[in-house]
């Protein structure tokens, strides 16, 4: 059967959540909560995150826990081992993050290095995310189907619960049940 | 200083135990076959002693771990150009420093060979799954490869595990050499005459007499457990790239 017509991005959400749940430490009340409910579709669930709570930012990585490291968006479990093992042995700048692998297009709002770059810290949330988004194709193309799409969340007449049923879709849009 | 070794790693472990021993750092090590004469160098020819490259790594052991000298090896068999500089510095590095800098990620020495091995690994990981035998009148199987890299040597522990009791030859079509098991003893052999060995099919004298039926039923098995609609080929050809396709038999030696 042919998926063309659900969007997927929903699924994808879905899975990134659960990865951040898994590996990253996230909790569900992080990751949801009863101010946001829905798992937002432009951004990643991560970014997300930190999005919403800039006041935990920036992350020093030079100095930071491994957990709080975890957390910068662009930083995935690798590149944070790779780094809390690195800094040992003497302190990190910009340079030596980008060729470990971290993705600087991203972290650079949301973290230090040994080599201040003030220009990317202390913005607003709302226009690191328009930053982000903008000239993203992927976040565009997207955009033009949404017109047409119905909504497909569950609706909260009951309050957010828990887990399941607050990130399902609706039944018929539910493309586990086609 | 330049060193000359030859071509083989022992032989530039004992280069790197030369560059010690006669307190000349090195600044470019290259292999006899890669050697060219030249007006100004005056290199230093290194004599392959497996005892000085011993000695060479059980240092590195000690100062980092038995997974550095492991991935060190690794590196080498890539071949890319001047990877010999990037051990000797990473062992230089290793024993300078009173900690194991092994995963000093910051270290430009460090993140390369970390990247080169890890090349190396998705590179025997392939290996494992992009290898086809095909049956011989004498009852070996044989195979062949063209790897980016020399990962032949450390591919074969994995055939070994799974065809303990049959005979198999796989062979490196770029390198001209092939490992061969048999008797549950493996030997690296190379082909007097080379004529044969690039053929994706053995010619019929030569191969067993089910091998085309059992070619047919693959080919068919294939197909069949093939789902049209799920067809994607730009994520295909991630997991498949098309450089692997000559020697898959499914492939119909496409590409």
């Amino acid at each position: 059967p042919k998926l063309n017509q659900v969007p997927l991005v929903r699924e994808n959400r879905l899975y990134q959540a659960d990865w951040l749940m898994r590996f990253y430490g996230f909790s569900l009340r992080e990751i949801v909560s009863e101010q946001y409910p829905d798992l937002d579709l432009e951004t990643d669930p991560k970014l997300s995150y930190a999005l919403r709570h800039p006041h935990h930012f920036p992350v020093d990585v030079n100095k930071a826990d491994y957990e709080m490291i975890l957390r910068i968006p662009g930083v995935g479990v690798k590149s944070a081992k790779k780094i809390v093992q690195s800094r040992r042995f003497g302190p990190l700048r910009t340079e030596h993050l980008k060729k470990i692998g971290v993705v600087m297009k991203r972290a650079k709002y949301f973290l230090i290095a040994a080599d201040r770059q003030f220009r990317t810290l202390g913005w607003k949330p709302e226009n690191i995310r328009r930053q982000l988004l903008q000239g993203n194709k992927k976040v565009q193309q997207r955009q033009q189907l949404n017109l047409f799409d119905q909504p497909a969340v569950a609706s909260l007449d009951n309050g957010p619960v828990a887990g399941d049923t607050l990130l399902l879709p609706e039944a018929s849009n539910n493309i586990l049940t086609s | 200083m330049t060193f000359i070794y030859d071509g083989q790693y022992e032989g530039l472990l004992s280069a790197v135990f030369e560059s010690y021993r006669l307190k000349a750092p090195a600044t470019r090590i290259v292999s006899e076959a890669q050697w060219q004469e030249s007006l100004f160098d005056q290199p230093i020819r290194v004599n392959t002693c497996p005892t000085l490259a011993a000695r060479v790594q059980k240092g590195l052991k000690e100062k980092t771990s038995a997974q550095a000298v492991r991935m060190l090896y690794r590196c080498f068999l890539s071949e890319k150009e001047n990877v010999e500089m990037l051990i000797y510095q990473f062992i230089r590095k290793a024993m300078k420093s009173n900690h194991n800098i092994e995963q000093n990620y910051a270290d430009p020495t460090v993140l390369a060979l970390s990247k080169i091995n890890k090349m190396i690994g998705r590179e025997v990981h392939r290996m494992h799954a992009f290898v086809r035998f095909q049956l011989t009148k004498d009852g070996i199987y044989y195979a062949v490869i063209e790897p980016d890299f020399n990962v032949l040597p450390i591919s074969t522990d994995h055939f070994e595990k799974r065809y303990p009791a049959m005979d198999w030859l796989i062979y490196d079509a770029r390198r001209h050499y092939g490992m061969y098991y048999h008797q549950q003893r493996l030997e690296a052999v190379t082909f007097a005459d080379t004529s044969h060995h690039q053929l994706r099919q053995l010619p019929n004298s030569v191969r067993d007499e089910l091998e085309t039926d059992y070619q047919e039923a693959w080919k068919r098995y294939f197909k069949s457990t093939n789902i049209e609609a799920r067809k994607n080929m730009k994520l295909h050809l991630q997991h498949v790239p098309r450089r692997y396709w000559k020697y898959l038999v499914e492939k119909d030696g496409k590409g």
